[in-house]
């Protein structure tokens, strides 16, 4: 009994450092995602619900882990307790954890608990590429690499849970709201470049109207184009 | 799909004839039609060469870009723009001698 008690205990201190983890995800995310808010005048509202959500939802599991977490650490501190009749109540919470543990990877969902090889898989998958996100993102570029590592990092966490699990469809919908956000990106990208090259064929116009023309297109871009975004340090060291 | 290369090569080749055309009206010393061939030399200055420029310049842009760096707007209206101006150039490969 102990000794799954203590195996329950290790799964969900694995369990517990993959949901700190993916917290970490929701907070790099929503850094990006108010920064982003702030150059496209709030276009992107819909995708920070959406993460918001997200952060509730590991907000929901880390509790839970936590207060699981406790009864497993209190019981193997005091294995006496078991035989008292008020833990029981708190025996069928780590029972339906050991189910779940039985049952394999993608096992039943249990709120604040994950089986340890997502767990580890997570906390792999989402420490690769953390320098990349602390360096400044000084161009068009540097954002679209930053909004591409978090898509393919949703696309694997996606393949990690079952569709009946809280963090599935939240997967999904950040996932597909990031696809409109990097599709923007490309288009300041394009912008940009374009606006750019206009400058300086401007230069080489022999012609009024061809000056004209391409004055006309520069100005016309010019309005598209919106302030590189820039990641607030302070709310980042917070 | 718009062959920028086909469009490019009838662009300068129209360009070509239209200029051997304007150095044979230059050379055409005669008082009673000086009055047409200015004309003529205006309307093909104006209405041929100087869009033919702009196609040509809008071609270098996309050549240098890429279309796929373009701005989706952007580039369908200059695709547009650059069909439009494709209608002046016609078969001018074989004509250079323009007689």
């Amino acid at each position: 009994m102990m000794d799954q008690i203590r195996d329950i205990a290790k799964g969900l201190q694995q369990a517990n450092h993959a949901f700190e983890s993916l917290s970490n995800l929701g907070f790099q995310i929503l850094l990006n995602l108010e920064s982003m808010n702030s150059s496209f005048d709030n276009l992107f509202q819909i995708s920070r619900i959406i993460n918001d959500q997200f952060r509730a939802q590991c907000a929901i599991q880390s509790h839970e882990n936590e207060k699981l977490l406790f009864i497993a650490t209190k019981i193997l501190s005091e294995p006496k307790l078991i035989d008292k009749s008020e833990v029981e109540p708190y025996l069928i919470s780590l029972g339906t954890v050991d189910a779940s543990l039985r049952d394999g990877k993608h096992g039943r969902p249990i709120v604040g608990f994950m089986h340890p090889t997502i767990s580890e898989t997570i906390a792999d998958l989402l420490e690769e590429n953390l320098f990349d996100e602390l360096r400044l993102h000084s161009s068009w570029d540097d954002w679209n690499s930053s909004f591409q590592r978090k898509q393919s990092q949703l696309q694997r966490l996606i393949e990690l849970f079952p569709i009946e699990h809280p963090f599935s469809t939240i997967f999904v919908s950040l996932q597909l709201s990031l696809s409109s956000i990097v599709q923007e990106i490309s288009e300041q990208k394009k912008i940009e470049t374009t606006l750019h090259s206009l400058i300086q064929h401007s230069n080489d116009v022999l012609h009024a109207e061809h000056a004209a023309y391409f004055r006309l297109h520069t100005m016309r871009l010019e309005r598209q184009l919106v302030p590189l975004p820039i990641r607030d340090r302070e709310s980042e060291e917070e | 799909m718009l062959d920028i290369e086909d469009i490019k090569q009838g662009v300068i080749e129209a360009q070509q004839y239209h200029l051997s055309t304007l150095e044979r009206l230059s050379s055409i010393e005669s008082n009673h039609l000086s009055g047409q061939v200015r004309s003529l030399q205006h309307s093909i200055n104006h209405s041929i060469l100087r869009p033919l420029e702009k196609a040509e310049m809008l071609i270098s842009i996309i050549e240098e870009l890429g279309m796929e760096n373009i701005p989706e707007t952007l580039i369908s209206e200059w695709i547009e723009e650059v069909k439009t101006i494709e209608i002046l150039t016609g078969d001018y490969a074989d004509d250079g001698s323009n007689s």
